[in-house]
């Protein structure tokens, strides 16, 4: 009685019909591949998370120079459950980062990009790289040894960028070299910008996919739907407890660590590289001679890589076939090739080697 | 005009080489003509110090460098000495290097008593004095020709090398039988702390033969300076060693330092030097002597302090690898590590109550740091209770969850 009062209440104020929509009218079909559903809600649980547990940890964190290391140090040890909250943060970007490469995966083998959901992949293939922004601008900001060198090694490779390199670079930085002046503007891009453009674009992609509904694979068949609400939210529900149980697990048995504080002249530490989502790019880098027929190596790196990126975003446009409707085995074949065995391969390599 | 630049190419040619020959004087030229050990010193010369400083051959050989035929340049009446003897060849260096004037040229820090300090050791005694013609000469030492400064890498004398330089001679048990040494140094210097400092942990202040025995002056301490020498490096032990009832040992004629630690084998003083029924002390006290309790205080003292210590650190250990910061844990146990060293230390006073006394402080801190770790150790295990209520409250909403949704399944089934 009370709750249709209230309803009332706004309806007569706000035209509600688009929610009611989305309750009532949203379905999700049903068939073999329907688990696949639950990989992109379960990147948006991290993300959620990621949120929750970096305004907690800001209530903390200084992002100078001389103050960063030692509030973490505090958050670690002082502030109640503040270890908690900076190890489900730490866990919570790697697992964050497999759900998002599993849900470009899965979308990828599903043929998922295609008409008329090209904009859907566009802007997924966005929140990938925002994603890693994420990781990029957020791992040096403990300012303790490990993540001071990954501030230098990473913020380096910017300036072989060709014209702007220099200047993005100096302007990363906040001058030549890494200093207090680095943590600080990444910090700015980590909490403010990146989350202001990775929020705005996550709603786009959500949009898109409640206009267009969920893409089904190309000749299945679905047995029925089920309605979004309550059923298929339920199950989303139920694999983010799941998932809730797993970062809460690791974050307790393997705490994120500390390390030693930064130090400006200290030697790198041995064995340093970065982290595992990284490390294809790292790899390849470091394959690529330092110049070849008198062009830098690293530019030619980032040129291949750059290349590479910009062929998964322009997919949908290179599979024709697929936006017919019809089977593109090719596709399938360069994405298990390329994209997952390569990959994989590629990254047990490096964190081997 | 074929001809002008024909002449011209000619005259130049011969300017070049009358050039580069006058650099060259004839004893380099003829002796890097021939073989062995006549030509080897030309290049040795070229990497030395003197070549670098422009001494050159007949500095010390005497002839005449601009000469062109070997009987002009090896002629007596141009003052050529042709290889000098032992003394000779101390009183050619000396004639430079005890001559202050001259050696500030060339270094304004540089020493001039060699030759001052070598008529003290033994070596310039037997060789000036009681010309046996067998002690070291400065060449003996830092070589004829290939003479380097002592701080070079090269040189025979840098502190890695130095030990090699002496054994030459002092590894020689024939030609030291004749002096009275067993000629056993070098070796048993090779298994001490002293070497292994040296060779394996790369410290060039480690003590080599020279730094106990001076170079210039070389001469075996005596037994009165022996502890002086051991004190210039080991100031606290000296210090307390003179505070302790050993402090008469002067006059009972015993060694000090050596006693208990050797000479040259100086290995790692270890608790077991200490043990009861098998300690050094027992070398000169007998059962039942009050130096005896005081060595078995000394060793439960310490070994009690040492299993302390070790057992914290496991438990820090442990507390570290299930993911507990323990910097703070580590810094005490690193003071008390320091305050564990000065307890050792502490020994040379040879009084049990200051050993005890000394050893309170690391005691204190190893405790300091077991009630860090017993405290972390404890808050792994409540964060981990913690977890598994958690998980078991979380597992049960799923359980409950997919009750609903079969219970959904089902309704929707049962639906016309």
């Amino acid at each position: 009685m009370m709750k249709e009062k209230m309803l009332n209440w706004v309806e007569e104020r706000f035209d509600l019909s688009a929610i009611r929509h989305l309750t009532r009218e949203k379905t999700v079909p049903v068939h073999r591949y329907t688990p696949f559903y639950y990989f992109g809600g379960l990147a948006l649980f991290f993300f959620v998370v990621q949120i929750v547990t970096g305004i907690l940890l800001m209530l903390y964190y200084k992002p100078t120079g001389e103050n960063a290391y030692e509030s973490i140090r505090t958050i670690m040890t002082q502030v109640r459950f503040g270890w908690l909250i900076r190890s489900i943060h730490v866990w919570g970007t790697n697992l964050m980062m497999l759900a998002v490469l599993l849900h470009t995966f899965a979308k990828y083998f599903l043929k998922a990009y295609r008409k008329p959901r090209e904009l859907t992949w566009i802007s997924g293939f966005f929140l990938l790289v925002l994603a890693l922004g994420f990781s990029f601008t957020g791992h040096p900001l403990p300012w303790n040894e490990f993540a001071y060198f990954a501030a230098k090694i990473g913020t380096a490779s910017i300036g072989s960028v060709p014209l702007v390199g220099p200047w993005l670079l100096e302007a990363i930085r906040g001058g030549q070299g890494v200093t207090g002046n680095t943590i600080s503007r990444l910090f700015a891009l980590h909490v403010v910008v990146l989350p202001l453009v990775t929020i705005g674009l996550v709603i786009l992609h959500l949009l898109f996919v409640q206009i267009q509904g969920s893409s089904v694979p190309i000749k299945v068949k679905p047995v029925g739907e089920i309605p979004f609400f309550p059923n298929f939210f339920l199950r989303d529900l139920r694999v983010w407890m799941g998932a809730l149980i797993v970062l809460v697990g690791l974050a307790t048995f393997i705490p994120a660590e500390l390390g030693k504080k930064a130090a400006q002249f200290a030697s790198a530490p041995a064995g340093l590289k970065p982290d595992w989502y990284f490390l294809p790019m790292y790899q390849i880098l470091k394959w690529i001679p330092s110049t070849i027929l008198g062009i830098s190596g690293e530019l030619i790196g980032i040129g291949l890589i750059s290349t590479g990126a910009l062929l998964i975003l322009v997919v949908p446009f290179l599979d024709v076939k697929a936006s017919r409707e019809e089977e593109s085995t090719w596709f399938t074949v360069i994405g298990v090739f390329v994209l997952f065995v390569f990959m994989l391969a590629i990254t047990i390599y490096a964190k081997l080697y | 005009m074929r001809k002008i630049i024909t002449i011209i190419l000619v005259f130049t040619a011969l300017a070049v080489y009358q050039n580069v020959h006058a650099e060259e004087t004839s004893c380099q030229a003829c002796h890097a003509k021939l073989n062995g050990r006549l030509s080897e010193p030309v290049t040795q010369w070229k990497n030395s110090v003197h070549h670098q400083a422009g001494i050159s051959c007949t500095n010390c050989h005497g002839g005449d460098p601009a000469a062109r035929s070997e009987s002009s340049a090896h002629n007596e009446k141009t003052g050529w000495i042709g290889k000098p003897g032992p003394i000779k060849s101390v009183r050619i260096c000396g004639n430079c290097h005890g001559n202050e004037l001259f050696m500030k040229k060339f270094d304004p820090n540089a020493r001039t008593d060699q030759l001052k300090n070598y008529l003290t050791s033994n070596h310039g005694i037997n060789i000036m004095f009681k010309k046996d013609g067998k002690g070291a000469t400065c060449v003996s030492c830092h070589g004829a020709h290939d003479v380097l400064k002592a701080m070079n890498p090269q040189s025979h004398v840098y502190p890695t090398r130095v030990v090699e330089t002496c054994a030459k001679c002092h590894a020689d048990k024939k030609l030291m039988a004749k002096y009275g040494i067993s000629g056993n140094e070098v070796s048993e210097y090779k298994k001490s702390v002293h070497a292994k400092a040296l060779y394996e942990g790369h410290d060039l202040f480690a003590p080599t033969c020279n730094d106990c025995h001076g170079n210039h002056g070389a001469v075996p301490p005596k037994a009165a300076s022996i502890e002086d020498v051991c004190g210039l490096c080991h100031a606290l032990d000296q210090k307390l060693f003179n505070e302790s009832p050993h402090k008469a040992w002067k006059e009972s004629g015993l060694r000090g330092c050596m006693e208990c630690h050797g000479n040259h084998a100086i290995l790692k003083p270890t608790d077991a030097m200490l043990a009861p029924g098998k300690g050094i002390c027992l070398k000169c006290h007998e059962t039942g002597e009050k130096a005896l309790k005081t060595m078995n205080t000394m060793y439960s003292t310490l070994t009690g302090l040492k299993r302390k210590m070790e057992n914290t650190k496991k438990l820090v250990d442990t507390a570290s690898e299930k993911g507990m910061p323990m910097d703070d844990a580590l810094l005490i146990l690193q003071e008390a590590r320091n305050s564990y060293i000065k307890s050792h230390t502490a020994i040379h006073k040879f009084n049990a109550a200051y050993v005890q006394q000394t050893a309170q402080g690391a005691f204190k801190e190893v405790i300091k740091a077991q009630k860090i770790a017993h405290a972390r150790i404890a808050e792994i295990k409540k964060r981990r209770a913690f977890f598994y209520w958690f998980g078991a409250v979380i597992i049960l909403l799923i359980l409950l969850l997919s009750i609903k949704i079969r219970i959904m399944v089902k309704k929707k089934k049962r639906l016309p």
